[in-house]
């Protein structure tokens, strides 16, 4: 096995540009938005979703509330198309299966809003059978 | 240890966020942002380099898996992936260092499962057919219209970095038109299959018009991608293919 050194000594480029900021709004409407979930208050998790996605919101509650009672909320991943927010929550509890969602946030007439859900509880991926 | 995986089945870390490029593209359009934005914009930028990042992965796995997925292929031709797997992991070394440099992190950005759905060959020539020359082909033109955009940038850190790549990638597609063509000697119909398999790979990222013969372009704003005539002939495709894949984009762009 040839010797790769120890890569973390290797200098790269300075960064030039600055880390483009994440608005501090949609953080807060992430974590409101896991808060709820967690405590099984299903109107108002969709009360924070838009027009078209309430029902899809609404059974996505529904499902974490039977699933069990979670105390604690991560933010797992929080990537970007253009303007709009795909964060991977996760809530766990005591004795209860983690629950793993990924939602879709994006501003509607001044507020982050819910524009899609899926429930990666038992998937590897979004579009995993 | 299965052959032949679905993306679903890549192994990534928690942080990243892989979704289909399909649905990625709706939700650009539902935002009601024009789908092709400057790419001398920091932002746009920024997303480009996460997306070849993502790309380079996805390519060195794929290099892998042809090595695992065909082991009865010959001994040549699994060094060559083997040698491809490195230069991968090197290029998503040097992908993951520019971003950094333009202030991203892996993981900013969705990562589409498009290449990797593109690699889905049971047939090592079509296989090669499709990565080395349709996604590596592809690889050659996003790279010459990036190392345009730092030169008019005036950044030649990422100009250099990606001309160190791009030379890599022309070996790639040398790889694939050798062993295309040496797996299927004496056999037109299977030549003719991994040619088929090839232009579905050209077909997609023709991005509906978005990549084009330079002489096809008649006001270049840096939006569309143009196809690398001269990287391509460097990297052993004939004339004919080239004005085949031109012909393609023309009829991509019609729609």
């Amino acid at each position: 096995m040839p010797d790769l050194g120890f890569r973390k000594n290797v200098m790269g480029p300075q960064p030039i540009a600055e880390r483009a900021p994440t608005p501090p709004e949609m953080l807060g409407a992430a974590k409101q938005f896991l808060e709820f979930l967690a405590k099984g208050k299903v109107e108002d998790v969709g009360a924070l979703a838009i027009e078209n996605a309430r029902d899809e919101v609404n059974r996505l509650a529904e499902a974490a509330r039977q699933t069990g009672t979670y105390n604690q909320k991560r933010i797992v991943a929080l990537a970007r198309i253009n303007r709009h927010y795909w964060i991977k929550g996760e809530l766990t509890g005591a004795g209860t299966k983690p629950f793993i969602v990924q939602f879709r946030l994006g501003e509607q007439d001044g507020r982050w809003k819910v524009w899609e859900t899926i429930n990666l509880t038992n998937a590897r991926s979004a579009w995993t059978r | 240890m299965q052959k032949f995986i679905p993306v679903d089945r890549l192994a990534r870390p928690e942080n990243m966020v892989v979704m289909r490029s399909r649905q990625v593209r709706d939700i650009r359009d539902e935002q009601n942002l024009d789908r092709r934005e400057l790419p001398f914009d920091e932002e746009a930028l920024r997303a480009r380099l996460h997306g070849i990042l993502t790309g380079e992965i996805q390519a060195m796995e794929a290099a892998g898996r042809t090595l695992f997925d065909f082991p009865d292929a010959p001994w040549e031709f699994q060094l060559d992936m083997a040698r491809q797997v490195w230069d991968e992991s090197r290029h998503t070394e040097i992908f993951l260092r520019l971003l950094e440099y333009m202030g991203g992190h892996l993981g900013d950005y969705i990562e589409t499962e498009i290449l990797w759905r593109c690699a889905q060959a049971n047939d090592p020539a079509a296989r090669v057919a499709g990565i080395n020359r349709g996604l590596e082909g592809l690889a050659c033109d996003v790279f010459d219209q990036l190392i345009r955009i730092a030169q008019r940038n005036g950044d030649d850190v990422i100009e250099r970095a990606v001309d160190y790549v791009l030379a890599d990638e022309i070996t790639h597609v040398r790889m694939g038109s050798k062993w295309m063509r040496k797996l299927t000697e004496g056999d037109p119909e299977r030549l003719k299959r991994a040619q088929e398999f090839q232009d579905s790979v050209d077909e997609v990222f023709n991005f509906r018009g978005g990549r084009r013969a330079r002489e096809d372009i008649t006001n270049d704003t840096g939006t569309l991608l143009t196809i690398a005539r001269e990287a391509r002939l460097l990297a052993g495709f004939t004339e004919e293919e080239i004005e085949r894949l031109i012909a393609s984009s023309r009829k991509s762009a019609a729609y």
